[in-house]
């Protein structure tokens, strides 16, 4: 008895008080950093583009075999909806390649910026420190 | 020893039950997908970019570089509800350019999947004959008497009530409804009864006026 008193009397409250409502649900998308190794193969890209995805999301593929282009998705909820996912290009150019980061969330179900996922993509794939890769 | 009833406590945990109660997230995810990969021998990033941004202007909304000269671009849209988005990057080669696409939409909310829209946005920008992409289409069944299924509109809300009795809001939030005769009931940020018309097209009540899309 005291509950639903206690439910009528919120839903009272929040009917005066206009109480706003939820954020219309959207696609944030960013470009992340672009990565470039001088010397380096392109099969180096693919192999840290995976991991990268792998160790950030789930369900790292490549959207081609040999194409440089990888996507993951994740985390998926009870239903299996991936409220994130990014994308990593690879291509070669000159003796080394050129990495980009693509991140895109659905907000405002996930709590972390596109442009955050991408930083932890970005750590994760490497940098300077372990592969020579600049990232800009 | 006596239990104490600590109201401020109480009210909060009232308030949180009750929030879990008659609110809930809508099921909804991201479709992800890497587009086509455009290399070209001829022409700078610049003439990349101004390709780019037409392509992304063409079926999405206020394509930016992210900053001037990077030759990264994004857009997204529809402006009303932002359900897409896609990516391009003009990469500056000695001879010529590559640029790559990423797109990405809300699933279900976009009529279209992101490979769709990828599609769509390569086509402009290679200079092919391009197809508009979907747009809303009637629901097959026409105003049910028995039902309430369909998408309703009025009130400053816009609900998709679908066939196992749910309602989808366009902020995200779920909730259900009920048809007895006439007599509707719909629980969407609480309870809220209205009648159903004759043609089966308007719900009137003291909350909401809606119109259903048939």
């Amino acid at each position: 008895m005291m509950m639903r008193g206690y439910c009528l009397a919120l839903a009272l409250a929040l009917a005066a008080s206009g109480a706003p409502r939820p954020a219309q649900a959207m696609i944030d998308m960013v470009s992340g950093a672009r990565g470039v190794a001088k010397n380096a193969a392109l099969a180096d890209c693919n192999a840290r583009a995976k991991s990268a995805l792998t160790a950030v999301l789930t369900n790292a593929y490549e959207a081609g075999d040999g194409t440089g282009q990888w996507a993951a998705s994740g985390p998926a909820d009870a239903n299996g909806n991936a409220s994130s996912g990014a994308a990593v290009h690879c291509f070669p150019v000159g003796k080394g390649y050129v990495v980009t980061l693509t991140c895109a969330i659905q907000i405002p179900t996930n709590a972390e910026s596109a442009h955050d996922l991408c930083g932890r993509i970005e750590t994760a794939f490497g940098s300077d420190k372990n592969g020579g890769i600049a990232w800009h | 020893m006596a239990l104490r009833f600590d109201r401020p406590k109480a009210f909060v945990a009232v308030f949180l039950a009750c929030v879990v109660a008659t609110v809930a997230a809508a099921h909804s995810s991201v479709d992800m997908t890497t587009g086509i990969r455009f290399v070209r021998s001829t022409g700078t990033q610049a003439d990349c970019g101004a390709k780019a941004k037409d392509a992304l202007n063409a079926f999405l909304q206020d394509a930016q570089e992210s900053s001037p000269g990077s030759g990264e671009w994004s857009a997204s849209g529809p402006a009303d509800k932002l359900t897409g988005a896609a990516v391009m990057h003009c990469i500056g080669l000695d001879k010529g350019y590559v640029v790559t696409l990423t797109c990405a939409v809300q699933s279900p909310q976009s009529l279209y999947a992101a490979a769709a829209l990828c599609q769509t946005i390569a086509n402009r920008f290679a200079g092919r004959p391009t197809l508009p992409l979907a747009t809303p289409t009637p629901l097959p069944s026409g105003c049910s008497l028995t039902n309430l299924v369909g998408d309703w509109s009025g009130s400053g809300v816009t609900l998709h009530m679908t066939v196992e009795n749910g309602v989808l809001g366009g902020d995200g939030v779920s909730g259900s409804w009920y048809l007895s005769g006439t007599a509707a009931t719909i629980t969407y940020y609480g309870d809220h009864t209205a009648t159903l018309s004759a043609d089966g097209k308007h719900l009137d009540g003291r909350d909401y006026h809606l119109t259903r899309k048939c």
